[in-house]
């Protein structure tokens, strides 16, 4: 079927469908995908299960130059689309809403490794219609596991390379539609690393899918799906210039050490969480189809860290284990630096001495549990424990679409989700210890009050062994459901959409713990937050030529705050931020574009407005001397830019590329923050104004470009290079330094005062890639092939992929807590040997 | 059928996806635990031997570069905050002597810890005055071998402080307030995160500073106005000793305050008409002559005056109103004697008939004279006093009389 797969590349790529705006061609087969580079960069990233990754792969396969470099060539160096949140890009699967529930972003992790059966994808980019959904800014994307469609066969194969994970091994096997009317597939598959490329991590993943399908008759079919990718790997974190120059390398990793002589990481991530769908495909007549699909997802989630008692703080990279913390100290400032640069134990976490500590601790409790007994054995100082967040969560959704004429077609659906996500910790590990005692030592240190420091209220004191739950337990509750309606005409010289969404939402938290600090607003079901929300968005193509097309859309939505960011401190209360209520988006884009044979261009601008944000974070207030709750409301922002994209067919083997992307994602408004101390609920700050407007929001690079050539030999085999150059890349901001109270000690006129307000640029930079593969037919049955790409080749490991101020800042002392970055991989590979059969 | 074996083998292939190989991230051994080595065992005493030496020869320290090992008890830890990265150790009756360690971090010991400290490493010096333990591994040179011994304070009073034998002890004194001017503010500044000295006294005037630091959990904590017994570490700093609280729970501050009194009746006449004395219920009666009790201004407010006419003999008699004494009760009054020859003297009666003097302390110059809290313990009920002043033919005597208070202590 797909044997004159390498042809069928380029139909795909000069074709590019009838109107360029909607790149709902099917994706053909993954020999694409693995033609394109980097893509197996950007997914592993992704598959570290963490829900704080950012990279979008949304935006693979698209058949738009510019869209599909968004989504490989400039996902090594954190590339956003249009500098978007990931929470603005929509997945779907079968017609199912996959995005996280509580901060609305894609988990990709969640079918990690299902490479051969996720892959029949429809990508709608941008603002533009898509079939499956009113869409999000960045576009949609709705992934088909129906089985009957899937092709009769089955490929195995092996993947090497120094990127998240070493080896990659998968198999598949689809029997197609058969004649009795059923339509099965199943795939399996491990990813592993001993080491990945930044010291101290690893990755165990695993991954398993099953399809189910039977046709009843012509119109009805009931598909099942069941997979799940449950994987383990080891994290890494940013770490300061100062850091990177003392190791003389940009790859550090503060979260490892050696235990007993066996490199350990304390922060593992343990996901797995399993899907089911349940779907039904009714084709009503030629013109009328109504999918509906109900989902149940359940799981856990977790990630471990160190935690430690009245000890000090274990982390290698604590600001005080520095050089630089002893600028008016000689000596000590001459010992670290040694240390630092020629013990590799400096760099590292302790085992041993944790569990040396732990196991001579001698501790006596009283009234354990309330019960009035003590206890006397080894207190743990030192723990590794596990923050669970363990989802079930049901779905369902329901799309009808109806093809009136050849000019006019409507969709319409429902969608409905209930998710509860349950957080807690566990004592994952004791380190030697024999239990841990579950108290708050921050507010023990703060606070003159037995009750005060209690995890528990109602069972206070506890013991807690290896296995137990503690220091906070509770759900979040998520109920969502919404109606959507889109109309798409199509005339010869002009075709044009609407689209509208009307949303209902209602979260809330319930406690299953007494916080001794919050005895009234933690235990319990809190408040109701509701939320209505509504969204239109329209868009027309003006067809100047057969070649020439103009293409204009635009929205207008408003959003709930997201679960994550509307409560001060879920794991100890229910308040939620003050004067909670929706963001409103506004969007509009507007692009040029040129078809022909051998060459197309496309050039768009865009323009996209955030209003009425909220945004929060946690973090030491240096001032304060205490533990906060930061809170923003009215957080506005803006992105705006300008992108392009063309391809050449200079000769039928050779094909040229470029694209640019170049933006602005700034704040645009003077935000209003809520300080709160995370101890208490004393407000310590209210109404205290942030003055970043006009400061870019940062993380990514505003600039991103691509030049590429490739080379497609008749014979089944191609090679390729990119040239590709970043910039542009800001450091996320502390907003509390831009604070009048941040300042109130300088002058006008302070150098100092520069340094504290100004904005660090990161380094940009060039990098290359080459890629390349070769397939042979074997017995006209079978099809081995292989296909390799190597990412950076010229090593360039300067490049910052993100970076951000410390949100702990000292006025005194503003070099105390210096900026973190992430540096970009330097030369890297991937290569995958594939049999198909 | 092929299809279903197909299937099948990537079902079964599956499989370690719900297994976990371990062969990427196991488990973890444990690792080997050293002990930490005992050595010689050295006293306290011992330490301040060393140190006294040192001391005497101008300075200096002295660095263990053997394992050895000091015994003792943890009477206070910084888990409170109010000392910070440091501990007392203080030994028990046969090594009667404390000590403080000086910890390179703060945390991971706690009062009432009986531990074993292992010297190798640490250098024994002087930090202002203040013996001490530098460079002290909670981890690494202490091993805890018994909880919850909590040793007595020993019973002081802040005179004996001086002595210089209490440095770094436990101590309680019995019988101490704080100074009136700390009354009703905090131990410490805990917004500011400032430390603050405070004074206490005792009932002989003896004062002593109590230093608590604003990080103290107790920082913010209201100082008790009543007088009782205090726990706490005596410091040193340079040449003045200083107390650290461990917790408020041993400032038993509860009992009245030294000078406080309950007053039963008081007139210090500030209220008294100029003129003629006839407050309500007083007597102002010349049994003998004419002369009798006028108010009149003076700079410490309106007193009582009584001059004698030098032409005739004066007796006159001043008797309060009838006072309802409580058990323990005293009086006191003030006098001033303006011309000598006369007398005044202070009486008591049950029945307004029968008076008995009382030994008073009345002015025998012009200077006030206070007459000293006289006590009426062996008095109760209903009781006047009598002020009874006598002057002869030729003697123009003048008293002064102010303030005259029956209270309790």
């Amino acid at each position: 079927m797909k044997r004159k797969f390498l042809p069928l590349i380029f139909v795909c790529l000069s074709v590019s469908a009838t109107y360029a705006q909607t790149d709902t061609t099917r994706n053909n087969d993954d020999i694409e995908n693995q033609s394109v580079p980097t893509i197996t960069l950007t997914e592993s990233e992704l598959e570290e299960g963490s829900q704080d990754n950012d990279i979008s792969t949304l935006l693979q396969s698209s058949q738009d130059v510019y869209v599909n470099s968004a989504g490989y060539t400039f996902g090594q160096a954190r590339f956003r689309f249009r500098g978007y949140d990931n929470q603005n890009a929509e997945v779907l699967m079968n017609g199912i809403y996959v995005n996280d529930a509580e901060n609305g972003r894609p988990v990709y992790s969640n079918w990690g490794g299902l490479n051969d059966v996720m892959r029949f994808k429809t990508n709608t980019s941008a603002l533009h219609f898509s079939d499956y959904s009113f869409g999000g800014l960045s576009g949609v994307t709705n992934i088909s596991t129906r089985v009957s469609e899937f092709r009769q066969g089955g490929s195995v194969s092996y993947a090497n390379s120094n990127r998240s994970y070493r080896h990659r091994a998968m198999a598949a096997y689809s029997t197609g539609l058969m004649a009795n009317g059923w339509a099965f597939s199943a795939a399996a598959s491990t990813r592993l690393a001993q080491k990945c490329y930044i010291p101290g991590t690893f990755y165990e993943g695993y991954a398993y899918f099953f399809g189910a399908e039977k046709k009843f008759n012509d119109h009805h079919s009931l598909g099942l799906t069941i997979y799940g990718s449950p994987s383990r790997s080891g994290r890494s974190a940013a770490a300061t210039a100062e850091t990177y120059e003392l190791i003389g390398s940009n790859y550090y990793n503060p979260n490892w050490g050696y235990q007993n002589g066996k490199a350990r990481n304390a922060k593992v991530g343990y996901y797995h969480q399993p899907r089911i769908i349940l779907s039904h495909y009714w084709d009503i007549d030629n013109t009328m189809k109504l999918q509906t699909s109900a989902s149940y997802m359940f799981g856990r989630g977790g990630t471990t860290a160190l935690n430690w008692y009245d000890a000090p703080d274990p982390r290698p990279d604590y600001y005080r284990n520095f050089p630089s913390y002893y600028e008016d100290d000689a000596n000590m400032f001459a010992q670290l630096t040694n240390e630092w640069q020629n013990d590799e134990n400096k760099q590292l976490l302790d085992w041993d001495q944790f569990y040396f500590a732990n196991m001579k601790n001698l501790y006596t409790v009283t009234n354990v549990g309330g019960t009035g007994d003590s206890i006397t054995g080894n207190r743990a100082k030192y723990i590794i424990e596990e923050r669970r967040n363990d989802i079930s969560r049901f779905d369902f959704s329901s799309r009808l679409s109806k093809i009136f004429t050849d000019e006019i077609k409507m969709v319409a659906g429902v969608n409905y989700m209930m998710n509860q996500t349950h957080y807690f910790k566990v004592i994952d590990d004791l380190l030697g210890a024999d239990w841990w005692l579950d108290v708050d030592q921050f507010a023990e240190r703060d606070f003159n009050d037995e009750n005060y420091i209690q995890s528990d209220l109602d069972n206070p004191n506890q013991v807690k062994k290896e296995g137990d739950l503690f220091g906070y337990n509770y759900y979040a509750n998520i109920h969502k459901a919404d109606a959507f309606a889109e109309a798409e005409f199509k005339y010869s010289k002009v075709e044009f959409f609407g689209a509208l969404k009307l949303s209902y939402t209602e979260y809330w938290r319930d406690g299953k713990m007494r916080n001794g600090k919050f005895p009234d607003g933690s235990y319990g079901a809190s408040e109701h937050q509701r939320f209505f929300n509504y969204a239109v968005k329209v868009g027309v193509n003006y067809k100047i030529t057969g070649r020439n097309f103009l293409l204009l859309n635009a929205t207008y939505l408003t959003r709930a705050p997201y679960f994550r960011n509307a409560y001060v401190s879920p794991r100890t209360r229910d308040n939620v931020v003050p004067n909670l209520k929706s963001e409103t988006i506004y969007s509009a884009d507007l692009s040029y574009f040129y078809r022909s044979p051998n060459f197309q261009l496309k050039i768009t601008g865009y323009y996209t407005e955030f209003r009425n944000g909220t945004e929060g974070t946690s973090f030491y207030h240096d001032e304060l001397n205490t533990f906060v709750n930061y809170l923003m409301t009215g957080v506005n922002k803006v992105h705006y830019g300008g992108e392009f994209g063309t391809e050449v067919k200079i000769s039928p083997t050779v094909t040229a590329t470029a694209a640019l992307g170049y933006g602005r994602y700034m704040y645009n408004s003077r935000p209003s923050v809520t300080i709160t101390q995370d101890n208490s609920s004393e407000v310590l700050a209210t109404d205290r104004t942030v003055y970043i407007k006009n400061y870019h929001i940062g993380g990514n690079p505003e600039l991103a470009a691509t030049i590429g050539v490739k080379y497609s030999a008749p014979k089944y085999w191609y090679v390729g290079a990119n040239a590709n150059y970043f910039d542009e890349n800001y450091v996320t901001i502390n907003p509390e330094k831009h604070t009048v109270e941040a300042l109130d000690i300088y002058v006008i006129g302070d150098p100092q005062l520069d340094e504290i307000l100004g904005q660090e640029k990161l380094k940009g930079g060039f990098t290359l890639d080459i890629y390349g593969g070769k397939s042979w037919r074997i017995q006209r049955k079978y099809t081995l092939g292989f296909t390799a790409s190597i990412s950076n080749v010229t090593n360039n490991r300067k490049i910052a992929t993100s970076g951000f101020e410390q949100y702990r800042f000292d006025k005194t002392n503003i070099d105390k807590f210096p900026n973190k970055y992430y540096y970009m991989y330097g030369i890297n590979y991937f290569v995958n040997l594939y049999f198909r059969f | 059928m092929k299809h279903t074996i197909k299937i099948l083998a990537i079902a079964l292939a599956v499989v370690p996806a719900f297994m976990f190989s371990g062969c990427i991230q196991g488990k973890y051994d444990k690792p080997e635990v050293n002990e930490v080595p005992v050595g010689d065992t050295v006293t306290i005493t011992k330490l301040w031997e060393i140190y006294d030496s040192l001391v005497a020869a101008g300075g200096g320290t002295y660095k263990f570069t053997k394992d050895c090992s000091v015994f003792g008890y943890i009477t206070m830890s910084d888990k409170i905050g109010n000392i910070y990265k440091s501990a007392y150790l203080q030994g028990g009756p046969d090594d009667d002597k404390a000590i403080n360690l000086h910890l390179l971090s703060s945390g991971g010991i706690y009062e009432g810890d009986y531990v074993r400290v292992n010297l190798k490493g640490l250098v024994l010096g002087d930090y202002s005055g203040m013996i001490q333990l530098d460079s002290v591994h909670v981890d690494n040179n202490i091993v805890k071998l018994k909880t919850r011994c909590f040793l007595e304070p020993e019973l002081v009073d802040i005179e004996n402080i001086g002595t210089g034998s209490y440095v770094g002890k436990l101590v309680k004194f019995r019988k101490v307030q704080f100074q009136e001017q700390y009354v009703g503010t905090t131990y410490a500044d805990k917004e500011g995160l400032k430390t603050v000295n405070t004074y206490i006294e005792d009932e002989y005037g003896n004062t002593m500073i109590v230093r608590t630091s604003g990080y103290a959990n107790f920082a913010g904590d209201t100082i008790p106005a009543g007088s009782g017994s205090l726990v706490a570490i005596v410091g040193l700093y340079n040449t003045e000793y200083q107390l650290y609280l461990r917790n408020t729970d041993e400032v038993q501050l509860t009992g009245r305050r030294f000078g406080d009194v309950d007053v039963i009746f008081e007139n210090n006449f500030d209220a008294t008409p100029v003129g003629d004395f006839a407050d309500d219920g007083w007597q102002n009666e010349a049994r003998q002559g004419t002369a009798k009790w006028k108010c009149q201004e003076a700079t410490e407010g309106k007193i009582l005056s009584i001059s004698g006419n030098n032409a005739e003999e004066n007796e006159t008699w001043l008797i309060t109103p009838e006072i309802t004494l409580q058990a323990n009760s005293y009086l006191s009054f003030k006098t001033r004697m303006m011309t000598s020859g006369n007398t005044l003297t202070a009486m008591i009666s049950t029945d307004n008939t029968n008076w008995t003097p009382l030994p008073a302390n009345i002015a025998a110059s012009s200077d006030w004279a206070i007459s000293g809290d006289i006590s009426l313990a062996q008095y109760l009920g209903n009781i006047r006093i009598a002020f009874k002043f006598e002057s002869p033919i030729g003697v123009a005597g003048k008293y002064f009389l102010d303030d005259v208070k029956v209270f309790t202590k």
